[in-house]
């Protein structure tokens, strides 16, 4: 038997301003509790909300992103409901008329339609003893953006797939860091099974508390197989929400949905409606940061980057962003790649650093490998002079100096003087190299080397070799 | 006489000469609040107000507000003085900020003498129902006679000579209607025009904060300061602020005012209607041009039933952060809902919880279309047919009370015309974010009463200007209990 | 429109996190009728229906909004000078169950 799957997300997503949605506290993650508040934060009576401009162009900066209808004017609601983490009795969100609408994100061949983005506030942060909860009121008003798909996803991987990217999305725009594991990207599921033959709608059935990229794919594959089987064995599938069980690797039932809340919306009327002129926006969309894939395109079809450096590089902004840094000052960007792909993630991996700590600048790199790439010095000495520059925190100039590296010659007739010197000395190299043995070249450039005690460049070197080689061939 | 029984623009003088200083003022305002029997103060700020009052030694000529005592109604938040809005659940609630318009007033070295009482969360009309209970009307010794409310302490101060102003708010007409049963001006301003930022929220897209005054000349003056967009108020106008007082004593040759015919029929006190055409007359003779126009009268009887259920549907919203939790006091349960259902069932009185319920009623989904928005789209066309109004008169005129103030055992017939229009009517102000003020006009058996003018959305000047020729004609200036004439 | 009995009433209230006595509920029972008979006036005028909702006093917009510069925060001490229940600079609650 087949069955057809339907899945649909809400994602909200905490952003990275410097003030909260409505308040001008500041905003920072993991800090003392309730350091970070004002009186607005608290729902002190006759405080008042002022919207935050960033976050409103960070939220039309992503419903862009997701080609989506942007609103003119933004308008908000109230959404009454009682609970201990949500310091006003209700939320200031935007119900009848979200910022974007109607947009849509392709995940391979797939189009995810979205019916919408909406701003609104974050809620308090709860923290769950035995025996009491604490309230820590830091979180409380937040920007969030709330991205809703329509019931449009058919499989558990494409869904973690589009989670995936709207992450990379936000943190590319930097507009939230998009860590799940701390909430700043939550999503909400839901999932629902039918028989392919069937005409009724299957049930709705919510996935709360994923915490985590790893475990969408594993917790939608569990609900899909879960309602699977409870259709084959007759059970009715009862519309409740459920919870993922990191331990279990399972879906808990959490509670049944009765009636839907009445939140009992209506107009927030201490905010007036804002116009955004076409400049605004307009604005807004063109001082966006570089998505992950514009960045992709482009360094692979203007960098020539293959497609494997270039997801390595962008599994980290902070890496793009030096890099692109480097490749505004040179052109060498295979080179610059390699640094960062190999020696410098090495390098921050075992010192536990991360690339804004790196005390190399990009142009002190850039440098680096313009010395390698003139043949001032080889790939080797290049390694060391990094090393050197890292420990000693030298500039290269200072670092070849205490490493007492002169420049390599790389004048090609000085060079050629040599080859024809170790050449003429070498009658039996060179037959052995025309008969195939590789290892003869090898030995002719070490020769060379030698000769020149190490100031030459290897790579001209061996170019030069073959072609008085390939010269002397009878 | 006594300086403290002197209005605004004249204490200033006398601050300024050096008759009196503002410890003087301030001194004598503490003992008559404690002489007071009039149940109106919430909290006497006296160690704030006479510390503060002594520093204040040297005259500023060009600051009206220097040194002057005035009252808050407690509603309005003020830094380290207990502000309860007379609930309960608010009791011990001290807030961490100041209202804007207590900034203005601080920054200007007004002397704030004390909070003052309300209807529970400014929701009612009666003046009875806050933390002190009833609260009189200082023209009644006997106590019998209501002052009305919500904003019931603040007019009873002014009423008193305890203090030449006081801020009120003002909702469906919580400043204009007391100020009719207490002889004084009562003012609201233009939705937006003052800031609400430190204002308990009732409804905000009704509310407004506003004052009583003893003269029309003093409410303009205080417009001049408290006016002006504020950013902490994202609804408040960034519309040019004038000097209210410019066009105080101009002629009022030209000006339009309209009374709508409908009102005026559900009137039924012959003495009110007999003083308002009086009136009228004063009107023609400095030159205005007084018309009947008219309103569809059953429009004029849903003005109530709007206002209730609009109010109540948000008041539901607005009062939710009351829950012990943050402030207030803190009942221990063994679940949070328990905890914040024993905060909210003993801080809140019945009066307002049965308004909670009904307003919740208004906005349920199931609901919302007929009540609730029917009711937003009822004020819609009221405030339409009020405009039309306006398109050819300056303000509307009428009384602002069916008559002298009630007594507090007398009953109403909620669904009279003289409830629903004579008694309600001044909710136009706050549907259309009017300018509206009430000033005497006259009195019977010994109670005053007043009539009210509301004019186009920022035509404050203009309304002054129209009130105070009636004001200097009657004579009716500076009205006190204290000193009746 | 949801029907106006003792029990729609309870649970309305419930909903809004308050109990009232029985007296009380009776008392807002015959309230909803006074109610009712008002809001009847304003349904009695189909043109009603043909205006839109009206939330502001007067039309308002603005194109300003706030520059996202944070203040000062307000100091642990007194943001939660107010609240009664606390346990290491936070607000405490019986275990909250999601």
């Amino acid at each position: 038997m087949n069955y057809d799957v339907t899945i649909g997300l809400e994602i909200h997503v905490e952003m990275k301003t410097k003030s909260k949605m409505f308040s001008s506290s500041p905003v920072g993650f993991m800090q003392e509790p309730n350091t970070l508040t004002s009186a607005y934060d608290l729902a002190f009576p006759g405080t008042m909300p002022i919207p935050n401009k960033q976050a409103v162009i960070n939220a039309i900066q992503v419903a862009h992103a997701l080609h989506m209808e942007i609103d003119h004017e933004l308008h908000f609601d109230r959404k009454n409901y009682f609970y201990s983490d949500l310091p006003k009795g209700y939320q200031i969100t935007q119900d009848k008329r979200p910022l974007g609408h109607d947009g849509y994100l392709m995940i391979g061949k797939e189009k995810v339609l979205i019916e919408r983005l909406h701003l609104e506030e974050d809620t308090a942060k709860q923290l769950h003893f035995p025996k009491f909860t604490l309230v820590d009121y830091n979180r409380a008003g937040i920007p969030l953006m709330e991205i809703v798909t329509k019931p449009c996803i058919h499989s558990a991987e494409v869904a973690a797939k589009y989670v995936e990217t709207i992450r990379e999305i936000v943190l590319f725009l930097g507009v939230s860091d998009g860590k799940m594991e701390e909430g700043q990207l939550r999503c909400d599921v839901n999932v629902s099974v039918k028989r392919a033959d069937s005409k009724t709608l299957g049930t709705k059935v919510e996935v709360k508390n994923i915490n985590s990229f790893n475990h969408i794919k594993i917790a939608l594959d569990y609900e899909i197989a879960r309602q699977i089987k409870a259709i084959e064995s007759g059970e009715k599938i009862i519309q409740e929400t459920r919870r993922y069980d990191e331990e279990h690797k399972a879906t808990k039932a959490m509670r049944v949905k009765t009636d839907s809340v009445d939140y009992k919306y209506f107009t927030e009327d201490n905010l007036i409606p804002i116009k955004l002129s076409d400049e605004f926006i307009n604005d807004a969309i063109k001082t966006s940061h570089e998505l992950a894939s514009e960045k992709r395109e482009r360094y692979q079809k203007q960098f020539g980057l293959s497609e494997y450096d270039t997801n390595i590089l962008l599994a980290s902004l902070d890496i793009t962003s030096y890099f692109d840094d480097c490749a505004k000052l040179s052109k060498h960007y295979k080179a610059i790649a390699n640094w960062l792909m190999v020696d410098i993630t090495a390098y921050l991996n075992k010192a536990g650093l991360s690339i804004k700590e790196l005390t190399i600048t990009p142009n002190q790199l850039v440098e680096l490998i313009n010395e390698i790439e003139l043949g001032h010095i080889s790939n080797k000495q290049g390694r060391e002079v990094f090393a050197c520059m890292l420990k000693e925190h030298l500039d290269v100039k200072n670092a070849k100096e205490k490493l007492g590296i002169v420049n390599q010659d790389s004048s090609d007739i000085t060079i050629r003087q040599l080859v024809i010197e170790v050449l003429d000395n070498n009658a039996q190299s060179i037959s052995d190299y025309h008969h195939g043995k590789d290892r003869a070249l090898g030995f002719l450039i070490g020769q060379v080397m030698k000769k020149s005690g190490g100031k030459v460049n290897p790579a001209l070197t061996s170019k030069i070799m073959i072609e008085e080689l390939n010269r002397r061939k009878k | 006489m006594n300086y403290l029984d002197l209005t605004i623009t004249a204490m200033h003088e006398a601050l300024v000469k050096k008759q009196v200083t503002p410890l003087e003022l301030t001194s004598e305002a503490i003992k008559r609040i404690k002489e007071d029997k009039n149940n109106a103060i919430e909290y006497l700020c006296e160690q704030e107000a006479l510390a503060f009052a002594k520093t204040l030694t040297t005259p500023e000529k060009d600051n009206p507000l220097w040194g002057i005592p005035f009252a808050v109604k407690d509603n309005i938040s003020t830094k380290d003085i207990p502000t309860t809005a007379s609930a309960d659940i608010l009791n011990g609630y001290v807030p961490i900020f100041d209202a804007t318009a207590i900034s203005k007033l601080k920054a200007k070295k007004a002397v704030m003498i004390a909070k003052t009482t309300l209807d529970s969360l400014a929701m009612g009309g009666s003046g009875t129902t806050g933390h002190l209970g009833k609260t009189y009307n200082p023209y009644d010794p006997s106590h019998t006679r209501m002052i009305a409310g919500s904003s019931c302490g603040s007019a009873s101060v002014v009423s008193s000579s305890i203090v030449p102003f006081a801020l009120g708010s003002d909702t469906g007409d919580s400043i204009r209607k007391p100020a009719s049963f207490a002889g004084l001006v009562g003012f609201k301003p233009t939705w937006g025009r003052i800031s609400r930022f430190g204002l308990f929220p009732f409804v905000p897209s009704l509310d407004a904060l506003g004052f009583f005054t003893r003269s029309v000349e003093d409410a303009a003056i205080l417009l001049n300061v408290l006016a002006g967009h504020d950013e902490a108020d994202y609804t408040s106008s960034l519309v040019q602020v004038d000097d209210y007082t410019k066009e105080l004593n101009n002629p009022l040759k030209g000006v339009k005012i309209a009374v709508i015919q409908e009102i005026i029929d559900s009137f039924t006190d012959q003495d009110i209607i007999k003083r308002f055409n009086e009136t009228i007359k004063i009107y023609q003779s400095l030159g205005a041009k007084v018309d009947y126009v008219h309103l569809d009268k059953h429009l004029l009887m849903t003005l109530f039933p709007t206002y209730y259920i609009i109010s109540c549907a948000e008041a539901t919203s607005n009062n939710a952060n009351l829950d012990g939790i943050k402030f207030g006091p803190y009942y221990d349960a063994d679940n949070y809902i328990e905890v914040m259902k024993k905060a909210r069932t003993a801080g809140f009185s019945e009066r307002i919880k049965r308004r909670f319920v009904l307003g919740s009623f208004a906005l349920m989904k199931e609901n919302q279309n007929e009540l609730f928005l029917r009711a937003a789209k009822n004020r819609h066309k009221i405030v339409d047919e009020i405009n039309k109004i306006f398109k050819d008169y300056d303000v509307i005129y009428a009384p602002a009370s069916p008559s002298i103030a009630p007594r507090f055992d007398s009953v109403t017939n909620q669904l009279q015309d003289e409830y629903l229009i004579a008694d309600n009517y001044m909710c136009i102000g706050n549907f259309g974010g009017y300018p509206s003020l009430t000033l005497p006009v006259g009195f019977k058996d010994n109670m005053p009463f007043g009539f009210n003018l509301t004019a186009k959305p920022f035509m404050e000047a203009k309304l002054f200007n129209i009130a105070k020729a009636l004001e200097d004609k009657l004579g009716y200036f500076n009205l006190s209990a204290r000193n009746k004439k | 429109m949801k029907e106006v009995t003792l029990a729609s009433l309870k649970e309305a209230a419930n909903r809004l996190l308050f109990d009232m006595s029985e007296a009380e509920y009776k008392t807002l029972l015959e309230e909803f009728k006074t109610v009712s008979k008002q809001m009847a006036l304003i349904a009695e005028d189909k043109s009603v229906d043909n205006y839109s909702p009206m939330i502001y006093p007067f039309p308002v917009a603005t194109d300003s909004l706030r520059e996202d510069i944070p203040c000062k925060p307000e100091s642990r001490e007194t943001i939660l000078k107010n609240a009664k229940n606390k346990m290491a600079g936070q607000i405490k609650l019986p275990k909250v169950v999601s």
